[in-house]
């Protein structure tokens, strides 16, 4: 045995270049790999963790809400969700409990500036729309209502701020508009604009705008943030929300504290969720297996070819050393052996180098964060920085290194099946 | 033989046309029939008290407004009950149209996409406020036979628009015969879907004029839903002053 691994580590360094290239094929396998796998494993958390601030930990709605959750059917609401709240902040590992409305409504907001008085006596069929009710812009536009000192530390608002304050209080009738919405509205902080609801008749209201936000997503930059009451007013929908989040002690607990809460039966008649099983969590998790099999692939296509070009040309090369070592008694098995370990030691080499390599260039990665540009997330159905920070695990490192070696191994086995079928005499009459 | 069973039926032939009764109907052309039933919901002026009852799964709310209309091109309304509806007002002059809503008093101008929300919460659209009664601007008329809608006779005529920017590209009418009043429209998408069915009934005398006092309109799109418009008090050909379709009227509260 130890006879073979001498052999083995002897064979190569009898073409250096070509030892040299293979063993740079498996290590710059294993750094992609390791890296990739960083990449990825950064990137899915900083996905979810974005996502599940919008979606909770687990998410309560009405289940024909669910159903019809697109067309924002304000009919089917979780009703006294204040008290519902305060027997979920009971379950122990609950955090945080928030209630949310999506809606849609209509903005308006006027430039009084047009406006000819009544005074100035001009007949009113020689008068303009504008000349008369002032410059008006309309919006029909998605909205989410939310208790803002309640979420402040979970939207974080007033980090995206372009321009003006977050609310001043929560009862307030203010709104915050996404970057685009407030230019298509051509309002700045300060100005009155009018939301107008078709819930049960028409209604309306005046908010000041307070500020406005920028998330970088093209769906969040056109949403109005209104006060949670404010809303319930407007729509007539006093004590419900469309939805009720919760957050425990972390991602992974989840699905733990969805079967205490239904214990408990604080969800009697909701559609219950937690955040691996709304839409875009799951998505994720799917690209993200997509993309390290597609690393996987080119990883074992690059280096297990290699290794099987290397290991063929010296099977090639040395048909007469091994009808020699044949012909002295070594058995098939044992050729086989001797390849496999001189694979396995470009395997092992190549792993260890590779393992260093890719773990110094992730942790490089990580400490900088790599930027993807603005147009990469604008699109995405969740707000999301530009910038994601690798995040090189132990498991990518165990998985880098076996594949590594694992990719040497199996790239040798048939040159090595086929240098053990020479038939020694054969091999002994080729020059 | 032959020649006497021949003119036996001729002769057969002869007294079944000169009974009145057995003699088949020609019908009007498309154009006539549209024109006559335009001319029949067409007024001057007509002032009247409504109560307008949406139902949806089961529920039906109400809401009284009163309308003021000049012609087919203008109308004033304004919500007087419930209390969270009081003071909301509705101007459409032309094809424009305008909102007044107490809680902002503000105007709201709609227009574009939002024609497509509903009227307070009802199977009815802005865009179906805004349609006039002058079909023939917009569709060509073609009669397809007669059935019988609602117990009464009618004519079956169907309209198709004429441009690619009309609401509905398609509509089927049926027309009742004696005043010509379209007892039942469906409203058809250019893929063929029907999105809107619209019944006229209680057809009441005004004046002298038949006049239908009540309108159901079902929003196919909305399932379970159905709005009726009754109208009570109806008072056709006043005079009205010009000031009721003001634009400045309309912003003061």
């Amino acid at each position: 045995m130890a006879f073979l691994a001498r052999y083995a580590q002897r064979n190569l360094r009898r073409n250096p270049a070509r030892s040299a290239l293979t063993l740079f094929a498996v290590v710059m396998s294993v750094t992609m790999l390791l890296v990739g796998h960083a990449v990825l494993t950064g990137l899915r958390g900083h996905v979810v963790s974005e996502f599940s601030k919008h979606t909770g930990h687990v998410r309560l709605r009405d289940s024909e809400y669910e159903r019809e959750a697109r067309f924002d059917p304000l009919d089917h609401v979780v009703e006294d969700w204040a008290n519902l709240a305060e027997r979920i902040r009971a379950v122990p590992g609950v955090e945080r409990v928030t209630g949310r409305i999506h809606f849609r409504g209509m903005l308006q907001s006027t430039d009084e500036s047009t406006i000819v008085p009544e005074s100035a006596g001009i007949p009113e069929d020689q008068l303009t729309d504008e000349q008369i009710f002032g410059r008006k812009r309309l919006e029909l536009a998605p909205g989410l209502a939310f208790v803002p000192s309640g979420e402040r530390e979970s939207l974080k608002l007033h980090e995206r701020l372009v321009e003006g304050t977050d609310f001043t209080r929560d009862d307030a009738a203010e709104v915050l508009l996404g970057a685009d919405l407030a230019a298509r509205l051509a309002v700045r902080p300060g100005q009155k604009i009018q939301l107008v609801s078709h819930r049960k008749g028409v209604a309306g209201i005046d908010l000041v705008v307070v500020g406005i936000v920028r998330y970088g997503n093209r769906f969040y930059d056109r949403l109005a943030h209104v006060p949670l009451n404010t809303v319930q007013r407007l729509l007539d929908l006093q004590g419900a929300v469309t939805e009720v989040l919760v957050m425990g002690p972390g991602l992974d607990a989840a699905a733990d504290l969805r079967d205490t809460l239904a214990a408990r039966g604080l969800t009697t008649g909701l559609e219950v969720r937690i955040w691996s099983q709304i839409g875009m969590a799951r998505v994720v998790s799917a690209i993200f297996d997509t993309v390290l099999a597609v690393l996987l692939f080119m990883i074992l296509g690059v280096a297990g070819v290699n290794l099987l070009n290397t290991m063929m040309m010296t099977v090639l090369e040395r048909q007469r050393e091994i009808g020699t070592l044949m012909s002295l008694g070594l058995h098939r098995g044992r050729i086989v052996r001797l390849f496999l370990y001189e694979a396995g030691l470009y395997g092992v080499l190549g792993s260890a180098l590779g393992a260093a390599l890719g773990t110094a260039v992730a942790h490089l990665a990580q400490n900088h964060g790599i930027r993807l540009g603005a147009g990469a997330t604008q699109r995405m159905l969740v707000p999301m920085g530009d910038t994601i920070h690798p995040e090189p695990t132990l498991r990518g490192l165990v998985l880098a290194v076996s594949v590594g070696v694992l990719v040497s191994l199996l790239g040798a086995l048939w040159p090595a099946l086929r240098a053990s079928r020479v038939q020694p005499i054969d091999a002994l009459r080729k020059t | 033989m032959r020649s006497l069973s021949c003119s036996l039926a001729l002769a057969l032939a002869c007294i079944l046309a000169c009974v009145p009764g057995a003699r088949a109907e020609s019908p009007p052309s498309g154009d006539t029939l549209v024109r006559q039933m335009d001319a029949a919901l067409t007024f001057k002026t007509r002032v009247a008290d409504a109560a307008l009852h949406v139902t949806r799964d089961g529920k039906t709310e109400t809401r009284t407004l009163r309308m003021w209309s000049r012609g087919w091109n203008d109308t004033y309304s304004e919500f007087l009950t419930p209390a969270r509806d009081k003071g909301v007002k509705y101007l459409k002059l032309e094809k424009s149209l305008y909102m007044f809503l107490p809680g902002t008093e503000k105007v709201v101008k709609i227009a574009g996409h939002l024609l497509r929300q509903s009227v307070m919460d009802s199977d009815f659209s802005y865009e179906d406020m805004l349609e006039t009664r002058a079909q023939l601007e917009d569709y060509d008329a073609k009669v397809l036979g007669e059935e019988k809608q609602d117990g009464l006779d009618c004519w079956v005529v169907d309209l198709t628009a004429k441009r690619p920017d009309v609401t509905y590209a398609r509509r089927k009418t049926w027309i009742a015969k004696d005043s010509f009043v379209p007892v039942r429209a469906e409203r058809y998408a250019s893929s063929g879907l029907l999105l809107k069915v619209v019944r006229m009934s209680e057809i009441v005398d005004v004046g002298g004029r038949r006049y239908p006092a009540r309108m159901v309109m079902e929003d196919q799109s909305r399932k379970g839903s159905r709005s009726e418009l009754h109208f009570t008090g109806i008072q056709l050909d006043l005079d009205l002053p010009d000031e009721t379709f003001s634009r400045r009227r309309l912003g003061r509260p």
